[in-house]
């Protein structure tokens, strides 16, 4: 009985911990400059997508600016939601939140 | 920027569905499950290694409670060995002793029916002997014979007073 | 952007034809990107079964690599979906191998970056988008719609939430396709110019030429860090997306 039997209990309990607990996803802090460039992105794509629908419609119901300034109001709110949303994301540091966002990444966009 | 360049776009869009799709059958149906397959068989003997080692190790753990039990009951059986020992060896002795009581008693016995025996014998060879100076006493007194039966009755009536 | 070297630092993004292909009036010629794109899918797969051939109880480190990927996803979709995320896992692995290996083979010098081109970004980030959409009807029915009215908005308040609720739903693929395209090609583009910066300068004497020199250099590791990132970022959306999906928040 040169080992102890009692010491090579708690390593085995170790061993069994260390089998299952292993999580290779590790979560980054946002950057300054990454969060700026990931609003960027989130508030272009907003534009783009508003723009297009407001002069689609506007051009199916020959409604000229009327349905292209609904739009851009309307998306602009939408993109400013999902930057909000976004940055919840970042600051909680979780995915729990609604709708849009990413995970914190260094520099996500 | 030649990315807007319309022309490629639908080639790109083409070969790209080509080449997910083909990557996404390959992973889903070939090399995902041969992964997910070794991943969970070195997970099941790792768990079965850790298994025995624990086996092991609790095996270990009771050789030692055997042993120490062995210990103990060893050591308890040579305390009843000894105290058996002790207690026949005091008993031994006092049979012994006792043996040897009777036996001096015996020869006590004997001695004393000896003595006993060599008294009423001198005894006996007095009174013959008082008997015959008795006697010869008178004859040379009296010059008279006296029987040893007269001799034996005098000296009977002397002793009584 | 042109330089005094004559090289334009967008020149790296001309898709031209290397084999002419077509069905019918379709062109489906065989680019440049097309060869890279499926040089990126022949590595995945050469990466994802070759080393993970043998069965060895103790892998490699190839095969730990691969190992690594598996449950960096798997626990990525587990850690956002959930148990009901299980069916989704190859095709989140198949998307995230596919653009890791697309920007790092961007990174290659006289490579081409598949993730740079607009229509790639787009097309991933809509198949993203009509998948989930599918996942979400097929999930909830016609209640799926009732995603697009957060709790807790009062009535009167719904004509104006929903519209912007749809909207910033749409936005999404864009966003995603966005992403990717715009932080592959603003990083590539920025390595070129500074690039482009090493010669001229590096002719006058050697100091100029270090510090362009030296910002390459730079530049590269956070490509490096920004092609394995968007390829984070974006299967790490597509799991939320398809977190949203099936939960409804």
């Amino acid at each position: 009985m040169a080992d102890d039997p009692s010491d090579l209990e708690t390593r085995i309990a170790a061993a069994r911990k260390k089998g299952r607990g292993s999580r290779t996803t590790g979560k980054a802090q946002a950057s300054g400059y990454g969060m700026a460039v990931r609003m960027a992105v989130e508030m272009v794509a907003a534009l783009a997508v508003s723009v297009f629908l407001g002069l689609w419609i506007d051009g199916e119901l020959d409604t000229a600016p009327l349905f292209l300034v609904i739009f851009l109001v309307l998306g602009m709110a939408a993109g400013v939601i999902n930057v909000v949303r976004a940055a919840g994301m970042m600051t909680r540091g979780s995915r729990s939140g609604p709708a849009d966002g990413e995970g914190d990444r260094t520099r996500g966009d | 920027m030649p990315q807007l360049e319309f022309w490629h776009f639908l080639p790109q869009f083409f070969w790209l569905a080509v080449c997910f799709v083909f990557l996404y059958l390959i992973m889903a149906f070939v090399a995902l499950p041969r992964i997910g397959r070794v991943l969970t068989d070195r997970k099941h003997r790792i768990e079965q290694d850790l298994d025995g080692a624990e086996k092991a190790r609790a095996d270990a753990e009771q050789a030692r409670l055997d042993y120490e039990s062995s210990l103990e009951e060893a050591r308890n059986r040579a305390r009843t060995i000894i105290g058996e020992a002790v207690q026949q060896a005091a008993d031994e002795g006092e049979r012994q002793l006792e043996a040897l009581d009777r036996e001096t008693g015996r020869e006590l016995e004997d001695a004393q029916r000896a003595i006993d025996e060599a008294r009423t014998a001198a005894l006996a060879n007095l009174e013959g002997v008082a008997v015959e100076a008795a006697r010869l006493a008178t004859r040379r007194l009296t010059g008279a014979d006296v029987s040893d039966e007269d001799a034996l009755a005098a000296l009977a009536a002397v002793r009584e007073t | 952007m042109a330089t005094d070297s004559g090289h334009n630092p967008l020149d790296q993004f001309a898709v031209s034809p290397v084999v002419e292909f077509g069905i019918g009036d379709l062109d489906l010629a065989i680019t440049n990107s097309v060869i890279w794109m499926m040089a990126a899918t022949a590595l995945v797969i050469i990466f994802t079964t070759v080393f993970i051939g043998r069965r060895n109880m103790v892998p490699g480190r190839m095969q730990s690599l691969v190992e690594i990927s598996y449950e960096f996803i798997a626990n990525m979709l587990e850690d956002n979906v959930g148990e009901q995320g299980r069916p989704f896992f190859p095709f989140v692995f198949t998307l995230f191998m596919f653009i890791l290996f697309c920007n790092m083979l961007g990174m290659l010098p006289y490579s081409f970056t598949v993730t740079s081109q607009i229509v790639v970004t787009f097309a991933l980030a809509l198949v993203v988008f009509i998948g989930v959409t599918i996942v979400g009807f097929v999930k909830h029915g016609l209640g799926f719609f009732r995603f697009f009215l957060p709790h807790g908005v009062p009535g009167f308040l719904a004509p104006l939430v929903i519209p912007i609720e749809i909207l910033s739903y749409l936005i999404r693929p864009v966003s995603l396709g966005l992403r990717l395209f715009a932080n592959l090609t603003a990083g590539h583009t920025m390595l070129k110019v500074f690039a482009g910066f090493v010669a001229p300068l590096g002719a006058l004497w050697i100091l100029p030429g270090a510090v362009p020199m030296a910002a390459v250099i730079g530049l590269t590791f956070l490509e490096f860090a920004i092609a394995f990132l968007q390829a984070y970022v974006f299967a790490v959306l597509s799991c939320i997306y398809l977190h949203d999906a099936i939960h409804m928040h």
